[in-house]
């Protein structure tokens, strides 16, 4: 960025120190934050993971044998864990995604009470995961559940419906009920779609364009950072799925929804092994970390910048 | 200076040695920290018994530390900050505080305090983590119990459940109460041909699916969690899974039990016998203490059904005392003061039962606490849970079994499969057998 030089030099210069300082002290209180809550324990936890560390606190080291318990499958839940995590964020990150754009779209039209429909589609975000949990107890309940009594009301077999009861159908029950609580995103592409410049529109109408022609060449790229926004969190958010699986089936039924971080959960305060839970938050934190870097490797591809050529701004 | 001044210099001079002297003469003040968990009447319970030891012992504060939920969380950060309590509740976990040497081993300091005499207490209530090495006894104990609704076993004209283990019913005998007790929602019980599985109004049966649900079952059936010498996992044995596999043919086989799904969906256990959703129930005795809240309600405790022979058991959890404690003696009090029933006397009336034997034994101490007729013992109580249990008694694999925690995460999963049917008891103990013999690690008692 260039600025016309108008004033001295060296002004400017001292303008730019004094400014740079303040600049410092108003991020000190993030910057001491992430250093001392974050960074720091990162870094004891990268440490602690070549330990044997026990919930008394005691430690010692013992190399790569966390990692090598983990992959050599002595440990009897880490790839069922890994392969459980992995089958929920496959199924729940396009759900969540798909389902908050079409909302996004419906909730941008010029319709009558549009606050309203916002506020009730954004209402479930701010109720407690726990309190969620509960609901979709109920909603999911084989016998007297709402979602089969309503499937038996317009005449559905229901029989072998069991929802978060059976093991087939325990992950895809989890990522419905994880598109209940999708107003965050929703709001987000909200947004960007009200940045969406509306002389594209019209330019594309004036081409003989319909609504599939608008939406395919002007909405979806322009909203295409939006969307890899998007993706990039709720993907991180679907790897660190805990909530669910500690409140609503304990990991089961048969394990079927033993998510990572209820598996690494359980690792360290039922089975007292601090130093194996710090290996096993470090392997998802690189696999999350891989996953991104993934993804932002593939956005060069199909994410659209408005400035520039189809570059990044 | 005036010769005031100086008189009262001289008078301080001299009253101040005899000052320290009179200090010193009193007994130095002890300060212990208290952690526990528990709500309501268990919080009060603990609460009371903490003031009265407080006045026992004038000497001694006690700072109390109640912590409801993610004890070991918190208890986790004080030991880092190295403010852990001096005695405080624990979990399983209890055992790896004792083999890092955080805890005091029982054994060694008993003779401190002799108010808990060690002969008191059966070998099986004593969590260890070596022979040798005890993190204590039982602080109190619990065990399984069948409890119903007197009111629908009237109704239904069906004899009430025996009292006595002498007259306990066969599996099949409670299979066929159970089915006369279950109705579904047009009024047939489960015996009858055009009775509607899929529509159930009142189950006949509803027990815990945890372990401490089923095990005096396969103890019954002459099973047990880990083969007699230790050296395997027990439940893979053809008398555990059949012990087993008859509680899951409650569920599909006789339906007179809830489902997995419609259990979860059901009330806490007093109160789905007070709406009549079930009719017997059997769960842990700390339900007595639900049930005992509502006064007008017509219920009763029986023995639980057997397959071979009487068998049931106690479990419990108990208190530890760090070595970080400043004055272990105290502590210990503390300690001896809380797991003695007489301290925490209105918890043994219904959320608890004693893990001293002479409370089982000396008429005195049994009027404390399981009168019958009052509101947390019915009557029959006596019979039904306190001689039958204390007289029929195997360890508790809880605390007897090793690594019982990592060995259950195995089985109660593939347990899973057994309840919904898609697996035999036996074939799903067989599956888990390989992991669940790489733990362990023999028996503790």
């Amino acid at each position: 960025m260039t600025v016309a030089g108008t004033k001295p030099q060296t002004r400017k210069a001292a303008y730019a120190a004094r400014e740079n300082w303040v600049g410092w002290l108003f991020a000190l209180p993030a910057a001491l934050g992430f250093l001392l809550f974050t960074l720091g324990p990162m870094v004891a936890s990268l440490f602690y993971g070549f330990t044997d560390l026990t919930i008394s606190g005691k430690w010692g080291f013992i190399g790569f044998e966390n990692y090598a318990r983990m992959f050599s499958g002595r440990d009897n839940y880490f790839y069922k864990a890994l392969w459980m995590t992995t089958q929920y964020v496959l199924m729940s990150v396009p759900m969540k995604i798909i389902y908050a754009f079409l909302l996004a779209m419906a909730l941008n039209q010029p319709v009558r009470g549009k606050s309203v429909f916002r506020t009730i589609f954004y209402l479930p975000t701010i109720v407690p995961t726990v309190a969620i949990s509960m609901i979709w107890l109920w909603l999911l309940n084989p016998d007297f559940g709402l979602i089969n009594q309503v499937l038996r009301g317009i005449g559905l077999n229901t029989k072998g419906l069991k929802w978060i009861y059976d093991k087939r159908s325990v992950i895809p029950s989890l990522s419905l009920m994880s598109m209940w609580t999708t107003g965050g995103i929703t709001v987000v592409f909200l947004a960007g779609l009200q940045d969406v410049p509306k002389h594209l529109y019209e330019a594309t109408s004036l081409d003989g364009g319909g609504a599939w022609a608008r939406f395919r060449h002007v909405t979806l790229p322009m909203m295409s950072p939006t969307l890899f926004f998007n993706l990039c969190t709720t993907l991180i958010g679907s790897f660190q799925v805990f909530s669910e699986a500690y409140i609503m089936t304990n990991g089961g039924p048969d394990n079927a929804s033993l998510f990572y971080v209820f598996y690494l959960y359980r690792e360290a305060f039922s089975f007292t092994r601090m130093g194996s839970a710090c290996a096993i938050a470090w392997v998802l934190f690189i696999i999350i970390m891989a996953v991104t870097m993934l993804v932002f490797k593939t956005s060069d591809l199909w994410v659209f910048y408005q400035a520039g050529e189809g570059g990044k701004a | 200076m005036s010769k005031r001044i100086v008189a009262l210099l001289v008078v301080l001079f001299v009253l101040t040695p005899a000052g320290f002297a009179l200090t010193a003469s009193a007994e130095e003040t002890v300060n212990l920290r208290f952690a526990y968990w528990g709500s309501g009447a268990e919080k009060e319970g603990v609460d009371t018994a903490i003031t009265e030891f407080e006045k026992a012992n004038p000497n001694i504060k006690v700072e109390r530390l109640h912590i409801p939920d993610d004890f070991v969380t918190k208890l986790n950060a004080m030991i880092a900050a190295n403010e852990a309590p001096d005695v405080c509740y624990s979990g399983p976990w209890k055992i790896q505080l004792g083999k890092d040497g955080l805890i005091y081993n029982y054994y060694e300091i008993a003779e401190l305090d002799p108010s808990v005499s060690a002969d008191d207490v059966a070998d099986y209530c004593w969590w260890k983590w070596s022979e040798s090495e005890s993190a204590g006894p039982y602080q109190a104990s619990v065990c399984p119990s069948l409890m119903y609704n007197a009111d629908l076993f009237i109704e239904a004209g069906v004899e009430l459940p025996p009292t006595k283990a002498e007259d306990a019913w066969t599996w099949d005998e409670f299979v066929e109460v159970a089915q006369k007790l279950t109705f579904d929602r047009s009024g047939r019980n489960a015996l009858d041909p055009d009775f509607d599985p899929e529509d159930i109004q009142q189950y006949g049966i509803q027990m815990s699916t945890g372990w401490n649900g089923w095990y005096p079952f396969v103890l019954s059936n002459g099973g047990k969690y880990l083969t007699e010498d230790g050296a395997a996992f027990g439940l893979n044995s053809p008398e555990a899974a059949e012990a087993i596999q008859k509680v899951a043919d409650l569920i599909n086989v006789y339906h007179v039990h809830p489902t997995p799904a419609a259990s979860s969906t059901l009330p806490g256990t007093a109160t789905a016998l007070q709406t009549r959703r079930v009719a017997m129930s059997i769960q842990g005795s700390w339900t007595h203490a639900d049930l005992a809240l509502t006064e007008d309600f017509n219920w009763g405790v029986g023995v639980l059904p057997i397959h071979k022979e009487y068998k049931s058991f106690f479990h419990g959890g108990s208190l530890i005392i760090f070595k970080s404690t400043k004055s272990l003696e105290s502590a210990l009090k503390l300690h001896n003061w809380i797991i003695n029933p007489a301290n925490v006397i209105e918890l043994h009336k219904g959320l608890w039962v004693p893990q001293l034997n002479s409370w089982y034994t000396d008429p005195e101490k049994i009027a404390l606490w399981a009168k019958e007729s009052t509101p947390g013992r019915p009557v029959g109580f006596q019979d039904a849970v306190m001689k039958s249990t204390f007289e029929h008694a195997e360890p508790s694999p809880e605390n007897c079994v090793v690594n019982f925690a990592e060995i259950d995460a195995l089985v109660w999963p593939a347990l899973d499969n057994v309840w919904n049917g898609s697996m035999t008891a036996q074939e799903a103990m067989d599956s888990i057998a390989d992991p669940i013999n790489a733990l362990v690690a023999g028996w503790i008692y």
